[in-house]
């Protein structure tokens, strides 16, 4: 015989659904809730006591009683036939149905998708050997399942070849864009690093965060429709970040132009093995000078920055005690030639790893005085405020994410992606 | 004064659109005149365009030769002076203009397959019962993420005073593996359960 349990929830229409869908995935089919107003002024709970206490004290319903097996329904294999126009009404389904801010489309991302008919989808199977039966898990809302058909599915209605299969299989394998329901702005990136990018003639270049290369874009596109369809993400129901993140999904190749071994090398494979790396959580990405977070004496540190640049920027991000805040740098090939060749802590990119785990520090002080650290923890009893110092703020080198791609020319960009996968995408051909 | 002005820059607007439509007519009859003649004579005729057949007008933006003036875009008329008969390059092969049919009760129809996952089935175990009475109870207020202590804490100072005879004890989660934690909040009668950051 278990405890009763009443939660406190907040009188928010979109939380309390996550709380009853988590209830469910947990085998109570309806959990019992007390919901107080969403107002962080409100400091005394004790006008609800009696709500907690009748919530702990009723007896219980036949519903919330029952016991035994639930199933939730099955989607059929064939969704619909329809023209174009009520196919897109289809799966945008009811538009107006997301009371928290919507509207969003419920089964597409919300633009033109191409239809995914039997044939389009036999089609795609033919970019991998796995079996369309296969299956892989989505664990963001619970544990769904997806065949690989279904996975097909979705790449034939992002636009997607079918020699992109085994990028966007590894990407499902990843998780793709589910969100998470909490209230952060978690985003999606991926970096494919091999001979595979340049197979499906993925852009690794000039403009490469931007939309019109097929691969990258189809791929970003993939990503979000299998997060919607196979992940289980409901923007504004189950997925309920209050500002969204821009890299939903960004997708791009590493360029093969640089002076240290590709990440595929990097990270322990071969040279002619492909792999993606996946970063999850908080990601986010400051352009080559949208950002200038430290002095330039001459236009060449302006364009191409200096290692001690870089460790500027990374010490911006003063998250502590979230498992890892991953770093990221993004540097052109001729910058990354040039940080090579003129700055002996980038010979490699080891030693460039080792420098910036040497030198990004953060105040020890400002630590004892972040809200997250003290949730968790308590300064030294004899601290005096200003006098702890510094100490690394990158723990490992796995922290740290070094990325070539650009155009011809000097840039470097800076930012934040955790928590970092790697994965192979040969396995899924 | 300036009234008047626009007035009269107005009549005389009409005035000169009157005798361009009077020598439009004049020219088009000449035309019409000089066609049979033309055709008796063996001159060639350019190849039929969009402009004889009353469907045309539905598909105006699709001509792939737009720079000639043999393959008019809107013609409503045969006898519009906008049709020459007598093309200024005749010897130029001129290109019919694709018809593109927009559809309509010909669109096709696709048979789509649904893209969506598949959750198993959940084994149900329904709520814990619920407590028959408060007396001699112990209730614990959990707040499993360390948030809005200040509220959650006013809690189990209002229990006991308003149940007496049942404890109420308050219990923040530092973090969610703590064990010891976890043993002391299994020796408690009932839970609140308080989920802030």
């Amino acid at each position: 015989m278990g405890i009763p349990v009443v939660t406190q929830d907040f009188n928010l229409p979109d939380l309390l659904t996550v709380a009853n869908e988590n209830s469910i995935r947990g085998g109570v089919p309806a959990v019992r809730q007390v919901a107080v107003p969403a107002d962080t002024f409100i400091l005394d709970y004790s006008p609800w006591v009696p709500d907690f206490i009748d919530g702990l004290t009723r007896p219980l319903t036949a519903e919330e009683a029952e016991s035994g097996v639930y199933q939730p329904p099955l989607p059929p294999r064939i969704a619909m036939t329809g023209t174009y126009a009520e196919m897109m009404d289809y799966f945008e389904g009811d538009l107006v149905a997301h009371y928290s801010g919507g509207p969003w489309a419920w089964m597409n991302d919300g633009s033109p998708i191409v239809p995914p008919t039997e044939e389009a989808v036999a089609r795609m199977l033919t970019g991998t050997s796995h079996s369309p039966d296969e299956i892989i898990e989505f664990t963001a809302y619970g544990t769904r399942l997806a065949t690989i058909e279904k996975i097909a599915v979705n790449a034939v209605m992002a636009g997607c070849k079918p020699e992109y299969m085994p990028a966007v299989l590894a990407i499902a394998e990843m998780g793709a864009c589910a969100g998470y329901s909490g209230d952060s702005s978690f985003g999606n990136l991926y970096v494919v690093s091999g001979p595979y990018a340049k197979e499906i003639g993925m852009n690794c270049g000039f403009d490469f965060w931007c939309t019109g290369n097929p691969a990258n874009t189809s791929l970003e596109k993939a990503c979000q429709l299998m997060g919607t369809n196979l992940g289980g993400c409901i923007h504004g129901i189950r997925m309920l970040e209050r500002t969204g993140n821009k890299h939903w999904g960004s997708t791009f190749a590493e360029h093969t132009d640089t002076p240290w071994e590709t990440l595929n090398v990097h990270y322990g494979y071969n040279a002619d093995e492909s792999i993606m790396l996946g970063f999850g959580g908080k990601v986010e990405v400051i352009p080559f000078q949208n950002f200038e977070v430290m002095n330039a004496r001459d236009l060449e540190e302006c364009q191409a920055g200096t290692p001690l640049h870089a460790v500027a920027a990374f010490e911006c991000n003063t998250t502590v005690d979230l498992g890892i805040p991953g770093r990221l740098l993004i540097l052109a090939p001729d910058t990354a030639h040039l940080w090579q060749r003129k700055y002996p802590e980038a010979r490699t990119m080891d030693s460039l790893e080792q420098y910036f785990m040497d030198n990004v520090m953060r105040s020890v002080d400002l630590k004892y005085d972040n809200y997250w650290w003290l949730k968790r923890g308590s300064p030294p009893e004899d601290w005096v405020p200003g006098t702890a110092g510094f100490e690394p703020a990158i723990a490992s080198a796995d922290e740290i994410t070094i990325i070539v791609a650009g155009g011809t020319g000097d840039a470097w960009s800076f930012g934040f992606g955790c928590p970092r996968q790697i994965i192979s995408i040969d396995k899924w051909r | 004064m300036i009234f008047n002005h626009y007035v009269k820059l107005s009549e005389r607007r009409c005035e000169v659109k009157k005798k361009i439509t009077i020598i439009g007519f004049i020219f088009l009859a000449l035309i019409l005149a000089a066609m049979p003649f033309m055709a008796a004579c063996g001159e060639e005729e350019p190849a039929p365009t969009a402009p004889t057949t009353p469907t045309a007008p539905t598909t105006p933006t699709t001509p792939t030769t737009p720079t000639t003036p043999t393959t008019p875009t809107t013609p409503t008329t045969p006898t519009t002076p906008t049709t020459p008969a007598t093309p200024t390059t005749p010897a130029t092969p001129v290109t019919p203009p694709v018809v593109e049919p927009i559809p309509t009760a010909g669109e096709p129809v696709f048979t789509v397959m649904d893209p969506r996952s598949y959750m198993d089935a959940i084994p149900y175990i329904g709520l814990n019962p619920r407590l028959d009475t408060l007396e001699g109870k112990t209730i614990g207020i959990v707040n499993l993420m360390g948030g809005n202590a200040a509220a959650l804490e006013t809690i189990a100072p209002a229990i006991m005073d308003n149940y007496p005879g049942t404890e109420a004890v308050y219990v923040e989660m530092r973090d969610s593996k703590d064990a010891a934690q976890w043993a002391l909040i299994e020796t408690f009668d009932g839970v609140i359960l308080g989920n802030n950051y």
